[in-house]
């Protein structure tokens, strides 16, 4: 297997190979920057391209194209408080605050460093997962799944910010949005109110788009002012690279637990990029020394979010390459390019292919690397467009916004989505609600509901004792009661003293 | 702050957004209706679900062969809703020039045509016929390591237990009418996100069966995973000739028999390219023909044969007769379909 690892590298590093990743790398870093324009669309356009390429060739494009995406998304969630993809929304959370205090090259330079890192562990998990692949994924069925789903919610909690009580009304929210859409069982529409639209739920892009991005805008258009507000001291956007990359340096255990967060939700299908950066964000608060500095511009927020978004990627490749089963939307459109370059997916990725499973991690590695110096070199340039003031910048990324929602279903009503997203995240905002918490709620109260009840018609009541299941309590448990006696210990502390 | 550094600024950001705007308004250039000439106008070709799968794969693998008949530029555009029903009825509701058409999934919106379902607002035969791209057959699958080895088995055994999606999706309805028809006593599971979860929950043996189109089921049977106990149709396969059709097996009765052929007829819709109700006759025709010969050039026989998309091709007239015979199903299948789309 090793000798096959490394001849792997050398056909990445073909000359022809090499050039199309790097096309593939450009493109993605372009789109990455775009909020709203995902990879997934992207990659269904590039497609095309790949139709006389031979499977390494065609996969160092379109791969290093998809995973770059990631990588770059996060650049706008630091610089406007814009995320450039859904899944960089929760980068927004503590890097745009660093920006606002004069620190975005700080905050850049760890946010783009533990991208490669989290790529890296990502990948490295991918090639370790190779062997164990097809057992790992049939040990993991609607029951764990939905017990997982449980684990991400108790992080409400801890997302809520100061008010605990105010989160969970957040929450309890967002399950009532979750509702909407068919049901998932029975097939009846619930809250649809005649459109067919509302069908398959509230669409998770414009929705995440206008909720971090479009309230953005909306504040800085009633700022009236730059988006580094009064700091004149423009020398100091970038400055902090170094300083960036030090702070990543020095939480090495973050990122390696963040990024395993990601390949873990990766793996599963249907749960997302979207969920998978405020889990990761959630446990990096709840283990932290500084809790309270998170949501105000705390470097490890940043950490977590960067490396769990990218490492997610080669989580969702594992299904992919093992079954044919694509654990995300950029996945599904990679399946059509298996069948494209005349790959099956299955047995032979892991035999006769091995080879090009290994080229693609070596393309995730390599990828990454190119697309985070080339942002290195960009940064000074795209810091300044900070100190632009909020109504020249407005009218611009307002057009962005609308557009990168519309390009989720080419709906208007996306559009419709956003901006209702974008007046509630300011609401939010000005009154002090947290936005995370209905967000997360949203995304995991559907799959939490599918999941729960798909596990009680395959087993009854019997899915809660799967062992497995018995596992993933306890799991459960020691997350959920932590925070409780954490708080516990300090108090009695306090008293002692 | 000096001024002429932000008028500058403002300069900059006043064109961008003009580019903007102006690339997000280009794509409907174009015009005429009248003509049955589309030279240098624009075509929309809605694929009616997310990029990836099926159907995004035969509409973008077919446009630039439509686009070199036709003269005129072909984008793909993705609409995704309500189980691929959200763009038809906004199709049905759009302009009648054969600049925008789809691909349609043709068991799932016009099963809910004839049941009725409130997802579909608009009746099978309103619809404009340009061609069918790809129809493939349906297969019963169960696991390859499971106790039921053929169709006899399951029919033999006493209760099973089949994943589905969720009411309305062919899956759903495939096993409704197979389970109504044999008098099966079967229990369809739903709620599984795609076909590839319940493929997964099939190989795990947590549900005894499932039902796929070809292209979707037939990886898990090659690599050894699922075996097929019988195709929806009345033929053998030739790709999986051992396969018995489900045809072959005794029915109840004749109702019972009826059931199974309208739904059969039903599957036969496969992947059709659909306008707008009501395009001129002359512009119908001009798409059409240029269908036609689209699927006639060999270069996109080949390419289809290498991405595994194979072309089964009905011309619009075969097209339009399929849907005639479908449109007049008997009633106890319409109630059956109303059944399977309600989830009752």
């Amino acid at each position: 297997m090793l000798p096959t690892f490394f001849s792997a590298l050398e056909q990445v590093l073909e000359p022809t190979t090499l050039g199309l990743m790097l096309l593939g790398v450009a493109i993605g870093f372009v789109v990455g920057i775009l909020p709203g324009l995902g990879g997934a669309v992207t990659l269904a356009l590039m497609l095309p391209f790949t139709y006389d390429m031979p499977p390494v060739q065609a996969f160092a494009f379109l791969l290093g194209m998809w995973v770059v995406t990631a990588t770059t998304g996060d650049i706008t969630s630091v610089l406007f408080g814009i995320p450039g993809e859904a899944t960089s929304a929760a980068v927004v959370l503590d890097g745009y605050p660093l920006t606002r205090r004069g620190e975005a090259g700080r905050a850049l330079g760890a946010v783009l460093f533990s991208s490669v890192l989290g790529a890296w562990i990502g990948a490295l998990a991918l090639a370790a997962a190779v062997p164990v692949i097809r057992p790992v994924v049939l040990a993991l069925g609607p029951p764990e799944f939905f017990v997982l789903t449980l684990v991400g919610l108790t992080f409400v909690a801890s997302l809520s910010g100061e008010n605990v009580l105010k989160g969970l009304i957040m929450a309890f929210f967002g399950l009532l949005v979750a509702t909407i859409g068919i049901d998932p069982q029975a097939g009846i529409p619930r809250y649809v109110f005649g459109q067919l639209y509302l069908w398959d739920g509230i669409d998770i892009v414009p929705l995440v788009v206008g909720l971090f991005g479009g309230a953005e805008v909306l504040q800085i258009m009633l700022s009236k002012q730059s988006i580094a507000g009064d700091q004149a001291d423009r020398a100091k956007g970038v400055a902090g690279l170094r300083t960036g990359i030090t702070d990543t340096l020095h939480h090495w255990w973050l990122v390696l637990r963040s990024s395993l967060v990601g390949v873990g939700i990766g793996v599963i299908p249907g749960m997302g990029g979207s969920v998978a950066q405020f889990i990761a964000y959630g446990q990096a608060q709840q283990a932290s020394k500084h809790p309270e500095e998170f949501g105000k511009g705390s470097i490890e927020g940043v950490i977590a979010t960067g490396a769990v978004n990218n490492a997610k990627d080669s989580g969702s490749l594992i299904p992919t390459i093992g079954f044919g089963i694509p654990g995300s939307v950029g996945t599904a459109v990679l399946l059509s390019a298996f069948l494209i370059t005349g790959l099956n997916p299955g047995k032979e990725m892991l035999t006769t292919n091995l080879d090009v499973t290994f080229s693609m991690v070596w393309v995730t590695v390599l990828a990454n690397l190119v697309a985070v110096i080339a942002s290195f070199a960009l940064l000074r340039p795209l810091t300044r467009l900070t100190f632009i003031s909020g109504p020249l910048l407005v009218p611009f990324l307002l057009i962005v916004l609308a557009l990168g929602s519309y390009t989720a279903s080419n709906s208007f009503a996306d559009i419709v989505v956003m901006f209702a997203a974008a007046a509630f995240g300011v609401a939010a905002i000005h009154w002090d609600w947290p936005r995370v918490p209905f967000l997360l709620a949203i995304v995991l109260g559907g799959i939490a509901e599918r999941y729960l009840f798909l596990s009680y018609s395959l087993f009854r009541w019997n899915w809660m004792t799967r062992p497995i299941v018995l596992g993933l309590w306890a799991v459960l448990l020691v997350v959920a009661l932590r925070p409780l006696v954490r708080g516990f210990l300090a108090r009695r502390r306090e008293g002692s003293t | 702050m000096t001024r002429p550094d932000s008028r500058w600024r403002t300069l900059v950001v006043v064109l961008a957004a003009t580019a903007v705007i102006a690339a997000a308004c280009g794509g409907d250039g174009g015009g005429g209706g009248d003509e049955a000439s589309f030279e240098g106008e624009t075509i929309t070709f809605v694929v009616p679900f997310s990029p990836g799968g099926g159907y995004d794969s035969y509409a973008r693998m077919v446009a630039p062969f439509l686009e070199e008949q036709l003269g005129a530029t072909v984008v793909v555009e993705n609409q995704d809703g309500a189980g691929g029903l959200l763009a038809i009825n906004n199709l049905v509701a759009a302009e009648p020039d054969g600049t925008r058409i789809a691909i349609m999934n043709g068991v799932g919106a016009g099963g809910a045509a004839i049941a009725e379902s409130e997802s579909a607002q608009f009746k099978l035969e309103d619809l404009s016929y340009i061609g069918r791209l790809g129809a493939s057959n349906h297969l019963f699958v169960t696991a390859a390591d499971s106790e039921f080895e053929t169709f006899d088995d399951v029919l033999a055994a006493d209760g099973f237990r089949i994943g589905s999606t969720g009411p309305g999706a062919a899956d759903y309805v495939n096993a409704y009418v197979m389970d109504q028809a044999f008098d099966m006593n079967a229990e369809i599971i739903t709620g599984f996100e795609g076909s590839e979860e319940n493929e997964l929950a099939v190989t795990r043996g947590d549900v005894d069966g499932m039902t796929g189109d070809f292209d979707s089921r037939i990886k898990a049977i090659e690599e050894g995973d699922h075996r097929p106990l019988a195709i929806f149709s009345e033929e053998a396969d030739e790709n999986l000739p051992d396969v018995p059709p489900i045809m072959d097996f005794e029915f109840p009765d004749e109702g019972a028999r009826d059931l199974m052929l309208s739904n059969i007829d039903l599957l036969e819709l496969g992947r059709p390219v659909v306008a707008p109700p009501g395009v001129p006759e002359e512009r119908l025709q001009a798409l059409r023909e240029a269908l036609d010969n689209a699927v006639a050039d060999p270069d996109l026989q080949a390419e289809a044969e290498k991405q595994g998309r194979p072309i089964n091709y009905l011309d619009g007239d075969e097209l339009e007769a399929l849907v005639q015979k479908v449109n007049e199903s008997p009633d106890h299948f319409v109630e059956a379909m109303k059944q399977a789309y309600s989830g009752a």
